[in-house]
């Protein structure tokens, strides 16, 4: 068996290619790095793979601005720039490699996230009762599970939160659980604002971080 | 805001909206500054088919090629993502640019099926764009068609207004170029489409008149305008010279068959009578080995793919074969590529040469022998015998193979119940001979039976040929359901419904396009697709407008009826089809091409030698 190099990327998907599920992201990193000629490192067995692991998923529909993928090569990366760039040049419109770099963290000490939500089915005048909504001991939202939805108090979840106006409605911000234990999907955060499901919104993740608050590396 | 834009709200709500974004790998976008000519390439099914066809890859290509012309996808959208389109008022947009198709100057139908001319009329619809090509004016986009349907245009020549007809990699360039002239030059509408006919290839139905007589038989087709009386097909004539691109838009999301294919000849020396392809084809013509390994490896760097296809019709009678497969075998191997290697004959596999190929994964095994006897294998010129296939599986299961699928067809010319009850003792005998054969039968054994319903097609020796009716097929379905008892033997069979109603398609005129009009209106589309298909929804259009479909479908044509592609030459003469139905009754084969020249006729478009 071959030496196994871990790697590390730090990327964005961002613009039409946010509405690619996880599994394709998936499927898509693995032909991109083949494209650009990486040396992807295989299992052994009957049907070899190459190790490719997410962060964390980002829903369908989600933009990432700083998401985090890890791989391993057969060979010691030195020009992690280079790399980047090779894989760039070969890439879809909206995945872009920003760094790269060798991990000394495992990714489950991932545990928060920065979201920027775009409201569109609010206005300036909803936002005090929307902060309202989020400021209270407890804020239950019907989280869909399977084929029927389930009730979810998604205060615990969410770290932290503000509030703007914006063009084409209203902006939050929020600092929410995503991590191997507690997961919040932002959809909830604004179902949870505007006090009912299937809220009209734009999801933008912008770090993921650890428990220290600290952005992940 | 554009189309795109408009969307974007919504696309979290629909399933797979990966199929309505475009910003794929490859994709080709460009300037509008420099872009007179805006062409979208309509494939009227899904993204997921669509986008594993190697047409559009070809002519996505090309057609960018040309200076001043952008070319952009458009796909048929589900039902979901058609509902929220109308809701929210969004017209149907090329993928590239996310702007409405109704404002492009052409949009083209990829043809491939017969069931997919409802989704044409959704999709222009859709777009906003009039139906009826009579409808049509100026500022309206022109609109193409091309691909296998088109040798019988006649069921969708209400709708469009240029028939490509033949292959597409010179013919799509001549056409788009001189609209970009005529264009330029501020030349009407009407003006090129009267120019077009001049293009070999070109077929505007409006050009010419049908007339009908007393018995609803065509009584005469005459041209005008110009327009030639009959439109000969277009081919290459050497392959290795033909347009083949650099780049093609690699999916984000999964599609049926998301690898490279190299086509490795167009045509086929077989002449099996049932087959349209095989003769609407020909004549044959091969790639070089040489031309076969570039293509595939220019394709494979570019895409990052992991498997590879090497197509055609037949591809045990590529004469390249081996030195294709070797050259790529060194390729693909240290990387972890593996090769399939569709359409095999049984007659001519090459175990060793699957063996190798089958090192990196190893895929099922599959033959068509279509008939259950060799008697009637010898009616449709299946030239393929009982031994032939005993022999290829025996090979197959003593070197390790434990799936086998067979496809078989019911309803062929002459076909009685002796004929039917072979296809199961086949299967039986084939379970027999991979217990005395089979390296290891702790892995059991798989083998599929497969049965298509026959659909006449035009341009085939059994174009006159009156289709088993639903009922028929339906009862020898049953009959067949009862023979097959060997447990490893699984049976699937296509439903007649949806083969009768290719069968009235495929041999239609244009007065069925009255039907397929109201079908749409009724709410036909993906007719091909079973959760859509409504068969008596069909029945009752059909009613509505007049129509007989039995006198499509059913009929024995009469070998001296003018019939309604008539005036479309495959280049394969009515004569040597007229011979080989014929020949068929009395149950005599046709050799093979290369053994003994048939005389079809294909050769003529090829400058009067073909590769056979």
């Amino acid at each position: 068996m071959p030496e196994k190099f871990k790697l590390r990327l730090e990327f964005e998907k961002t613009g039409r290619i946010r509405f690619i599920s996880h599994l394709d992201l998936l499927r898509v990193m693995q032909r991109l790095f083949k494209r650009a000629g990486v040396p992807l490192w295989h299992s052994e067995g009957f049907n070899p793979h190459p190790y490719i692991a997410f962060g964390q998923p980002l829903s369908l529909g989600h933009e990432g601005c700083f998401e985090i993928v890890d791989t391993a090569l057969t060979e010691e990366c030195t020009d992690f720039d280079g790399l980047c760039d090779r894989i760039n040049a070969v890439a879809p419109e909206g995945l872009v490699m920003h760094r790269a770099w060798v991990p000394e963290r495992p990714l489950k000490e991932i545990i928060y996230a920065d979201y920027e939500t775009l409201v569109y089915d609010a206005t300036t005048e909803d936002i005090p009762i929307m902060q309202e909504r989020l400021s209270a001991g407890s804020c239950v939202v019907e989280k869909k599970s399977g084929k029927k939805f389930v009730e979810l108090d998604i205060i615990p979840l969410i770290r932290s939160f503000s509030m703007e106006a914006a063009e084409e409605g209203v902006l939050i911000r929020s600092r929410v659980a995503c991590g191997p234990a507690k997961v919040l999907n932002p959809q909830y955060v604004a179902d949870g604002a505007l006090g009912r499901r299937g809220v009209s919104a734009r999801h933008r993740r912008m770090h993921l971080l650890d428990a220290e608050e600290n952005i992940f590396c | 805001m554009n189309e795109f834009q408009k969307a974007e709200r919504f696309l979290c709500e629909v399933q797979k909206p990966a199929r309505y974004t475009g910003g794929e790998y490859g994709e080709v976008k460009k300037d509008l500054s420099g872009v007179s000519v805006r062409y979208a390439y309509g494939f009227p099914d899904t993204y997921e088919i669509g986008m594993s066809n190697l047409g559009l890859r070809i002519l996505y290509g090309l057609t960018n090629s040309i200076d001043g012309v952008w070319c952009e996808r458009v796909f048929a959208p589900w039902p979901d993502m058609e509902e929220k389109m109308r809701e929210n008022g969004v017209k149907l947009y090329g993928l590239e640019s996310g702007d409405a198709i109704s404002d492009f100057d052409m949009v083209s139908f990829s043809l491939a099926y017969e069931l997919c001319y409802t989704n044409m009329l959704n999709m222009l619809d859709l777009a906003g764009i009039p139906l009826l090509s009579a409808e049509r004016g100026e500022g309206d986009p022109i609109i193409l068609a091309g691909g296998h349907c088109t040798f019988n245009p006649e069921p969708a020549a209400d709708f469009v207004d240029i028939f490509l007809i033949g292959e597409g990699e010179e013919l799509n360039r001549e056409v788009v170029e001189l609209y970009r002239d005529m264009k330029a030059a501020g030349k009407s509408r009407a003006e090129f489409l009267a120019e077009s006919v001049k293009i070999p290839g070109v077929y505007v139905p409006a050009f010419y008149d049908v007339s009908y007589g007393e018995d609803g038989t065509i009584a005469a087709v005459e041209a005008k305008c110009g327009a030639p009386a009959r439109v000969e097909k277009r081919i290459i004539r050497d392959m290795d010279k033909a347009y083949w691109p650099d780049s093609y838009p690699i999916p984000n999301t999964e599609v049926v068959h998301d690898r490279v294919m190299t086509e490795v000849f167009r045509g086929c020396t077989r002449g099996c009578r049932f087959c349209q392809a095989g003769h609407v084809t020909r004549p044959i013509r091969e790639k070089s080995p040489d031309t076969v390994v570039e293509q595939t490896i220019r394709h494979l760097e570019f895409s990052g793919g992991e498997e590879v296809s090497l197509t055609s019709l037949s591809t045990s009678d590529y004469r390249g074969l081996q030195e294709a497969c070797d050259k790529l075998i060194a390729y693909c191997e240290p990387r972890s590529i593996s090769i399939s290697l569709p359409s095999l004959r049984a007659d001519s596999v090459s175990m060793a040469l699957l063996e190798r190929v089958s090192k990196v994964r190893k895929s099922g095994l599959t033959f068509a022998p279509e008939a259950g006897s060799q008697r009637l294998r010898d009616v449709i010129n299946k030239n393929l015998s009982e031994e032939e296939i005993e022999s290829a599986c025996t090979n197959a299961f003593a070197s390790g193979w434990n799936s086998v699928k067979l496809y078989f067809m019911l309803g062929l010319p002459t076909e009685t119940e002796e004929d039917i009850e072979g296809i199961a003792d086949l299967a039986n005998r084939l379970v027999f001979l991979w217990r005395q054969n089979a390296q290891n039968k702790n892995r059991g054994l798989k083998i599929t039976v497969s049965t298509s319903s026959f659909v006449p097609k035009p341009g085939t020796p059994f174009q006159w040929f009156g289709q088993n009716t639903k009922e028929q097929l339906e009862a020898k379905i049953a009959f067949l359901k009862e023979k097959m008892t060997a447990k490893a033997v699984t049976y699937n069979w296509h439903e007649p419904e949806v083969s009768c109603l290719e069968g009235i398609f495929a041999r239609g005129d244009r007065r069925l396009g009255a039907a397929i009009l109201e079908a749409w209106k009724r709410g036909a589309k993906f007719d091909g697709w079973d959760d859509y298909f409504d068969y008596s929804r069909w029945m009752d259009c059909f009613a509505a407008c007049g129509i007989d479909p039995a006198w499509y479908n059913a009929r024995q044509r009469g070998m001296d009826e003018i019939l309604p592609w008539d005036h479309i030459d495959t280049g394969v003469t009515r004569r040597f089809l007229a011979r080989g139905w014929e020949a068929a009754l009395r149950g005599e084969t046709l050799p093979e091409c290369s053994a003994r020249c048939g005389g079809c006729g294909a050769d003529r478009l090829k400058g009067g030698k073909c590769d056979a």
